[in-house]
């Protein structure tokens, strides 16, 4: 009885690192109506922007977070403006090839990454809480406990964002009918850098708190977590923020319980039995109605 | 002389996958992310079927663990890859092309593709997990169980790619110039208006899908008998983007085209990196700026020039095609044309 | 030019039911686009479906089509029962539809266009394909000139080489219609044909469309232009809020009530 609430409570952990990626992925693409592969790797810029400033720059490591978490942010936005927009006003631009192309990006941001800080990995020296806390008879650390804090922050950040801010309805109407928004003028340029800053923030906070669950990061730590994202974002209905939590803690749940009764490595067991039963049962996801969903 | 035949080797079995990428990609409209899963599994079924059963290889210090393990001569491991990767990309296709979206299934592929990779990595009874296979026997030790190859026989291997590689060139000619090529550029360009004129949009984008994969384990089959290891940090996910480059930036849609940017990504860039200042004594910078320059040309084609340095070839028929015919009396196009006009004055 | 099974023994259109749709309803998450509509139609004649906007005109011919989301009803064609049939199966039974916006491809030429819609396209192996040319090399040469017919019936001789997307929106459209018939249809389902047309074209295209019709085609015109529809049709059918609320002669629609608090509402 034991070992299975240590499952459900390395589940819990799993299921909010993994959610907060799955949001921001899905989310990102609810609004443009596009994929973007390179999401992964915004998450480890995120990190990396952390360790520049904390240990780089010698800034407080707090403060360093924050600032990474609006570096990626800001690094979204360039990279949308510098490469997904132009090739989007391109004549008729079918989205397969935005997909070649941020498949492209992705690939281009590991390499950089990988030219300045080299294969091996690096630390940030972050130790948080290490206490352990008891809730019923969940076992959590400070940090995990941080960790799903900070989810349910984003979720409901992003909850009141959507449907309590301007911004927010601005969004929606573009991931509606990006056409006739543009007919309501609303300026969806502007939404569009918008959303590529908050997914972009979320990625790196999704960055950061990879960073403090795995300790080593090197440039390929976040696209190691496509496997788990892209399952989870089409089990939720991609485009569906919301969806995408109940998909990420699917899979973190999931594969906790594989951790405890089979072994690690049969991981991906269950991300392949996720995406598989997603795609025979349901191709546009559990959530999602025929069109992708932003609700 | 023997680094130019290996060079040789992996640019002519390259240029075979770039066929096929072309085929599913250009010719297809498929985005299939997850090619170099199937150039992979052609190289992993040749290899255990070269290599002999567990424990035997000719390095005996090697442990190595993978399915089967036979010593068949060679051409039948090379048979058995293709096979198997025909075999695999029969079920990925069943999964892959289930909605509308092109997108979709290209994310879909990314995901698969994480999990096979992260499966044969993880576990190692496969292929050897995340080491890979080593001493593969090429193609002259296969036949004559003998020692380590000279020269000429490495440069054999080389005319036996380069004969694939024509027969491949010549038959996806041949295949886009037939009927079938013209239902898939259909399907391509208006899956619905395909429909509507009797086209079965899934079966034709299957079949193309196939035929592709067909033509990565191909040349995955013979690339891993040129380079005798084959690990998953040989085959990750980038190692699509860069058949992919080839294809965008020769040309979508134009064979020639992708010969020409394998001849350019591998034979140019390759060689150029190792002018690059401090590239000797950081091995990593060398790698990341060959990426980084077939990513950057990937994305600035795109945007640039989608179509690609060779775009594709528009067909037109000749005119003349009634001319020359037995029947000295039968009515040519223009004739009959004005015919039909006049007809259509007098209603 | 005639289209096989048109004509009976004494010359004239064989008055026979081609097309019948049974209680034929389609949804869309919740709302009922279209409503148990009975719509038939026979050989050899043209039947204009009407209505105003969101009535469900094109949800119908999409449905009849395999294209839409038929959530009840029977629809037979030919003989054959087609409910929930792929829109490709349908097209091969003979029922050709067009778009209501371009449906060109527009990265091919005319002529390749043209032979995309050859009945042999669509069931060749890749086998004989590649190692066989002389299967189909006789049949591409016999299209080739059926094609080119085609296309000289329809002015379009002199683009044959050309883009299919360079084309005017008019030309785009005898593209579409030069190459539906290409596919050897019994029955042609056309979707606003005139819509986004000017002028001069939209009359040239009614030409065209009457010709097929004194041949004997069978059509279903969905159609906004009341003037081509008087022209083309021999009866006609009115849709509203997803039923039919009246079939007849146009002079019979004309005077229907239900139709004139239907347009008026």
């Amino acid at each position: 009885m034991n070992e299975f609430l240590n499952a459900l409570s390395a589940g819990v952990v799993n299921a909010s690192v993994i959610s907060i990626a799955t949001v921001g992925f899905s989310l990102q693409f609810g609004i443009t109506n596009y994929i973007n592969i390179a999401y992964g790797d915004f998450l480890t810029f995120g990190a990396f922007f952390w360790y520049a400033f904390a240990v780089g720059l010698g800034v407080e490591l707090w403060v360093s977070a924050v600032l990474a978490v609006f570096g990626t942010g800001l690094m979204a936005v360039a990279v949308s403006r510098g490469v997904f927009t132009p090739i989007l006003r391109r004549r008729a631009t079918k989205p397969f090839i935005l997909m070649i192309a941020s498949f492209g990006m992705a690939v281009m941001l590991e390499n950089i990454l990988l030219a300045i800080y080299g294969s091996g990995f690096v630390t940030i020296p972050a130790r948080g809480n290490a206490n352990v806390i008891s809730i019923g008879g969940f076992q959590l650390s400070g940090n995990q406990l941080s960790v799903v804090v900070i989810v349910v922050v984003v979720m409901f950040g992003i909850r009141y964002l959507l449907t309590r801010t301007k911004l927010g309805k601005a969004m929606r109407a573009m991931s509606d009918d990006d056409q006739l928004a543009q007919n309501c003028s609303i300026n969806t340029r502007l939404i569009t850098d918008w959303t590529w800053l908050i997914t972009g923030m979320i990625a790196g906070i999704a960055g950061c708190v990879l960073a403090l669950q795995t300790v080593n990061i090197n440039d390929t730590s976040g696209s190691s977590e496509l496997w788990l994202i892209i399952p989870a974002s089409f089990a939720g209905g991609i485009g569906n923020p919301y969806g995408a939590v109940a998909g990420a803690t699917t899979l973190g749940f999931g594969i906790a319980l594989t951790d405890t009764y089979l072994g690690g490595q049969y991981d991906i067991i269950v991300g392949g039995l996720l995406l598989g039963a997603v795609i025979l049962l349901r191709p546009q996801g559990l959530f999602a109605s025929a069109r992708k969903a932003l609700v | 002389m023997s680094y130019l035949l290996i060079v040789g080797i992996f640019v002519v079995t390259n240029m075979i996958a770039a066929l096929g990428l072309n085929l599913q990609l250009g010719f297809g409209g498929i985005v299939n992310l997850a090619f170099i899963l199937f150039f992979a599994c052609g190289a992993y079924f040749t290899a255990v079927f070269t290599i002999g059963p567990p424990g035997s290889s000719q390095d005996h210090l090697l442990a190595q663990t993978y399915l089967f393990g036979a010593r068949f001569p060679w051409p039948f491991p090379l048979i058995v890859g293709v096979l198997a990767t025909i075999a695999l990309g029969y079920v990925v296709a069943r999964l892959l092309f289930r909605n509308e979206r092109d997108d979709f299934a290209g994310l879909a592929a990314v995901a698969i593709f994480l999990i096979c990779w992260n499966a044969v990595g993880d576990w190692g009874g496969l292929f050897n997990g995340w080491n890979g296979l080593s001493a593969i026997p090429q193609l002259y030790q296969s036949i004559s169980q003998g020692g380590y190859e000279s020269q000429t026989e490495m440069a054999v291997y080389l005319g036996v790619c380069v004969v694939f590689a024509v027969g491949s060139y010549w038959y996806c000619q041949r295949l886009i110039l037939s009927p079938f090529g013209r239902s898939l550029k259909a399907v391509r360009e208006n899956r619905a208006a395909a429909s509507a004129l009797g086209i079965n949009p899934n079966q034709a984008t299957r079949k193309a899908f196939i035929i592709g994969c067909a033509l990565a384990g191909l040349s995955g089959g013979l690339f891993v008998q040129g380079a005798t290891v084959w690990s998953p940090s040989t085959w990750a996910l980038p190692e699509t983007v860069a058949l992919i480059a080839a294809v965008i930036l020769g040309g979508r849609g134009n064979n020639f085209g992708s010969i020409m940017g394998i001849v350019f990504f591998q034979g140019v860039l390759n060689e150029g990196a190792h002018l690059i200042p401090g590239s000797a004594q950081n091995g990593n910078l060398i790698a990341a700026t060959q990426w980084i320059v077939i990513s950057l040309t990937t994305v600035l084609v795109l945007w640039a020039r989608p179509a690609g340095i060779f775009p594709e070839r528009k067909r037109i028929w000749p005119k003349d095609i009634d001319r020359g015919l037995e029947r000295p009396d039968q009515i040519s196009a223009e004739s009959l044309a004005r015919s039909l006009d006049s007809a259509g004055e007098t209603k | 030019m005639t289209f096989s099974g048109a004509l009976s023994i004494d010359g004239r259109p064989a008055s026979r039911r081609l097309l019948g749709c049974t209680g034929v309803s389609c949804h869309y998450g919740g709302v009922a686009a279209v409503r148990e509509v009975d719509l038939y139609i026979n050989k050899g004649t043209c039947l204009g479906l009407i209505g105003p906007n969101g009535a469900g005109k094109s949800t119908l011919l999409n449905a009849v089509a395999g294209s839409g989301s038929l959530s009840a009803g029977q629809i037979e064609f030919d003989g054959h029962a087609i409910t929930g049939l792929p829109a490709y199966e349908i097209a091969r039974l003979g029922a050709i539809r067009t778009f209501q916006s371009s449906s060109e491809f527009p990265h091919l030429s005319v002529m390749e266009n043209m032979l995309a819609a050859e009945r042999y396209s669509s069931e060749r192996h890749t086998f004989e394909a590649v190692f066989l040319p002389k299967s189909w090399k006789g049949k591409e040469q016999k299209s080739l000139r059926r094609a080119r017919d085609y296309l000289a019936r329809f002015g379009l001789s002199h683009m044959e080489d050309e883009y299919a997307g360079s084309l005017s929106g008019g030309q785009k459209r005898l593209l579409e219609l030069a190459r539906a018939l290409m596919a050897e249809p019994i029955m042609l389902l056309l979707d606003e044909p005139t819509a986004g047309v000017a002028g001069p074209t939209v009359e040239i295209l009614v030409a065209h469309l009457k010709e097929l019709s004194k041949d004997g085609m069978t059509i279903l015109l969905v159609e906004h232009n009341l003037q081509v529809v008087e022209d083309l049709c021999d009866s006609i059918a009115v849709m509203a809020l997803g039923e039919v609320i009246a079939q007849g002669t146009l002079d019979e629609i004309r005077r229907n009530e239900a139709v004139i608090s239907a347009y008026l509402s």
